[in-house]
């Protein structure tokens, strides 16, 4: 019961500002990019690992969410909303990069992931390593494992059913268990 | 019984905390016994430290002000949305409008051609209205004979009730205004009538129907002493152009208490704006001996507002217009200022120190807050100290419990937390018993282990209910409950025995150990004879029994591990009978 009021009172609060923004109050506007703007970094940061682009790409995710905002019916949370506009830039982001640069192959991840890329004391870059899984799944175990949210949340975030959410994570997980794997069995060659 | 494939296929779920309980222990117990799962488990544990091990983002090199200055500049050159939308049902307005025209207007097909001769029908009849000549200004005898005019009229204006005057006026110069002559600036020329009566009410008929003009006319008349009281307070009513103008009838003693009283009656933001501008300058310039009761005169009437006070309150307390504390003392007393300071938490606006609004929402305390709060202390590290204070100060059981999530969040360290729960604490000691309900009721395994380690680490006798508490806690395993009610008859208070003792009442017959330990905490915190009442019902031989191993001399010096020992001990003693 308290937890619910205090929800309830938090998504009052967010709503008041939603409504006076969606009327054209660009100081409520700016509050909410004030509030959502260190979060929309965050998962754009660790979606393409690059200071300057997730600065840049979350301010162009609020310029995006403005634009939209008319359209925003709030049947998902604000911040679940813009982390879906943050996720479909981070994937014009990551279209653009492939246009100009050939990438490794998704197929491909436990392969490359067994080139010694962080050296030393057997660290081994797991940031490398999730940056080379297929989109969806990176962004899955990102909202999951990095950033701790729940399931109905990231299957919102990804335009999908809570269960497919749940496979992707797994999926990503597994992946990166037979990368750890691979990387484990060629350190064992090498000693 | 599970094949090493399901194993294997739910040891990376098992790490996610989304499966049951009870698949996780047998994920765990597989793995004691087969070394190919052990070894994937441990992988899956090394990816999962990895994990954890990833570098937060450098959330601190952002400039959220700059961002939030760009994303401004960039929005500025498109439309509004809400530009947009209304622009919408306008041009279908408009469409709709053109076509009903045209349809009135145009005369439609018809199978037999109108004679020629005969009229087009008139479907709507229009006023034919011929306006007057506007009355010619520059004949003065017209003018002179109008100004009279107004004179009579405000005349008897003046003799009708205040709360008619106006009206009285109305109709009385209707005719004059039907003719076109500006009646409204007429009246500002009787302000300077000789007939006090007379120019106090031009004064009240120009404040009840203000225009721009009539308002410069009204600061004007503020001069004039023997209308300065009118005139104030016409000013007041005169919609915000007026109290945009009242700095002069602020500054005046005699106009200054009337003034406030009639602003704060009138509410609305130009209100708010023209009594903070007031307690700003007074701040700043008035003179020492009168400085402070006008800021307190100010102060107090700002505080009348209710909600709208707040963020002018915290701009005056963070400009250094009035002392912080001073802020604070006055949003306490403002009428529901808890729901507005709250949204201070997350909104952090211009001109307010995020440090006063911290400590405002700190001695406020609103429920609402708390999420805000919780919220704000795991996104930004900026004033997180004053922050972790404010959700001490919420206090209760959703503050400790606010505190406690943040610990189990791992994102922020435990040497930050301890001054806080500890604050918590001390304030409501019910309120670790409440958190620790509060988790198990919604099933928040982690925040219960976390709870637990952290309160045996940082015993007292504040933390005894919440380890009562943790020691009827189901979902902790059974050496850590009973480490909390040995805890509890460690460090509790004599009061807290009921608690144990009804913890011991609620336990089943199996709980053997744990049962021991309630009756080790309770004589340690209530003596034997309660343990006595508490055994009633037990056969006399095991009851001898129970109050001997517990009245041994040395129990007391024992350290806690020692008293752990003797619970174990009461076992036998216990299974001859249960009470």
């Amino acid at each position: 019961m308290a937890r619910t009021l205090e929800t309830m009172g938090e998504a009052a609060a967010e709503q008041g500002l939603i409504r006076r923004a969606r009327a054209g109050d660009r100081g409520a506007f700016d509050a909410l990019v004030r509030l959502h703007f260190a979060a929309v970094y965050a998962f754009l940061h660790r979606m393409i690992r690059s200071h300057e682009d997730a600065e840049d790409l979350a301010q162009e995710c609020f310029v995006r969410a403005w634009r939209s905002l008319p359209h925003y019916r709030a049947e998902s949370a604000f911040s679940t909303w813009l982390l879906r506009i943050a996720l479909h830039l981070s994937h014009d982001h990551h279209r653009e990069k492939l246009r100009r640069a050939p990438i490794v192959a998704i197929e491909e991840v436990e392969v490359a992931a067994r080139a010694p890329e962080a050296g030393g004391e057997g660290v081994r870059d797991i940031a490398g390593a999730i940056s080379r899984l297929p989109e969806r799944l990176r962004a899955a175990i990102v909202l999951r494992a990095l950033e701790g949210r729940e399931y109905a949340e990231i299957a919102q975030v990804l335009g999908v059913k809570p269960a497919t959410a749940r496979t992707h994570v797994m999926q990503a997980r597994r992946m990166l268990l037979r990368w750890l794997r691979g990387g484990r069995a060629d350190g064992g060659r090498a000693k | 019984v599970r094949s090493c494939r399901e194993i294997r296929a739910g040891i990376a779920a098992s790490l996610d905390e989304s499966l049951p309980i009870e698949a996780v222990f047998a994920i765990e117990e597989h793995v004691r016994g087969c070394e190919a799962c052990r070894a994937e488990h441990e992988l899956a544990r090394e990816l999962e430290s990895a994990l954890a091990r990833i570098p937060e983002p450098p959330v601190d090199r952002l400039d959220v002000e700059r961002a939030v200055a760009t994303v401004r500049a960039a929005i500025d050159v498109e439309r509004t949305p809400v530009a947009r939308r209304r622009w919408i049902p306008i041009a279908i307005a408009a469409a709709c409008a053109a076509s009903l025209l045209l349809t009135l207007r145009l005369p439609l097909p018809h199978p037999h051609p109108a004679r020629p001769s005969a009229p087009a029908p008139v479907l709507v009849e229009e006023p034919r209205i011929l306006p007057e000549p506007p009355p010619d200004p520059r004949n003065a005898a017209r003018a002179q004979q109008a100004r009279e005019e107004v004179r009579c009229v405000l005349a008897r204006a003046a003799a009708s009730p205040p709360r008619d005057l106006a009206s009285v006026f109305d109709e009385g110069a209707r005719d004059l205004d039907r003719a076109g002559w500006p009646v409204l600036r007429l009246v500002e020329g009787a302000l300077g009538d000789p007939e006090l009566p007379v120019a106090r009410a031009a004064v009240r008929v120009l404040g009840a129907r203000a225009d721009r003009l009539a308002v410069r006319a009204l600061e004007s008349a503020f001069a004039r002493p023997e209308l300065r009281v009118d005139a104030a307070l016409a000013l007041c009513d005169a919609g915000d152009l007026g109290v945009e103008s009242l700095e002069p009838a602020l500054q005046d003693p005699r106009t200054r208490p009337l003034v406030l009283e009639r602003l704060v009656a009138r509410r609305g933001e130009p209100t708010v704006r023209v009594i903070e501008a007031f307690v700003r300058d007074a701040g700043r310039l008035a003179p020492a001996p009168d400085r402070s009761a006008l800021v307190l005169e100010g102060i107090d009437s700002l505080a009348r507002l209710g909600p709208d006070a707040v963020l002018p309150l915290l701009r005056l307390g963070s400009s250094g217009a009035i002392a912080p504390a001073e802020a604070i003392d006055a949003l306490a007393r403002t009428e529901d200022a808890g729901d507005a300071v709250a949204d201070l938490v997350l909104a952090r606006p211009r001109g307010v120190d995020d440090a006063l609004a911290l400590q405002a929402v700190a001695a406020l305390a609103p429920p609402r807050a708390l999420p805000l709060l919780e919220r704000r202390a795991l996104e930004v590290r900026e004033h997180r100290r004053d922050v972790l204070d404010a959700i001490a100060a919420c206090g209760g059981e959703g503050g400790l419990a606010a505190l406690l999530r943040l610990l189990a969040s791992g994102k922020i360290a435990e040497s930050e937390l301890e001054e806080p729960i500890a604050a918590c604490l001390s304030r409501d000691r019910d309120a670790g018993a409440g958190a620790v309900q509060a988790f198990t009721r919604a099933g928040r395994r982690v925040e219960l282990q976390v709870s637990h380690a952290f309160l045996v680490g940082h015993a007292g006798a504040a933390c005894a209910p919440a380890f009562v508490a943790l020691g009827g806690c189901a979902m902790l395993p059974a050496s850590d409950r009973r480490w909390a009610v040995l805890l509890a008859g460690e460090v509790g208070r004599g009061s807290d025995a009921e608690a144990v003792a009804e913890l011991y009442a609620s336990l089943k017959p199996a709980e053997r150990e744990l049962r021991a330990a309630c009756l080790v905490a309770i004589r340690e915190l209530a003596g034997l004879e309660r343990v006595e009442r508490a055994l009633e019902g037990l056969p006399p031989r095991a009851l001898r029994r129970a109050l001997s191993l517990l009245s041994d001399a040395d129990a007391k010096s024992r350290p806690v591990s020692t008293v752990a020992r003797l619970a174990r001990e009461l076992e036998s003693a216990l299974a001859s009978g249960t009470p």
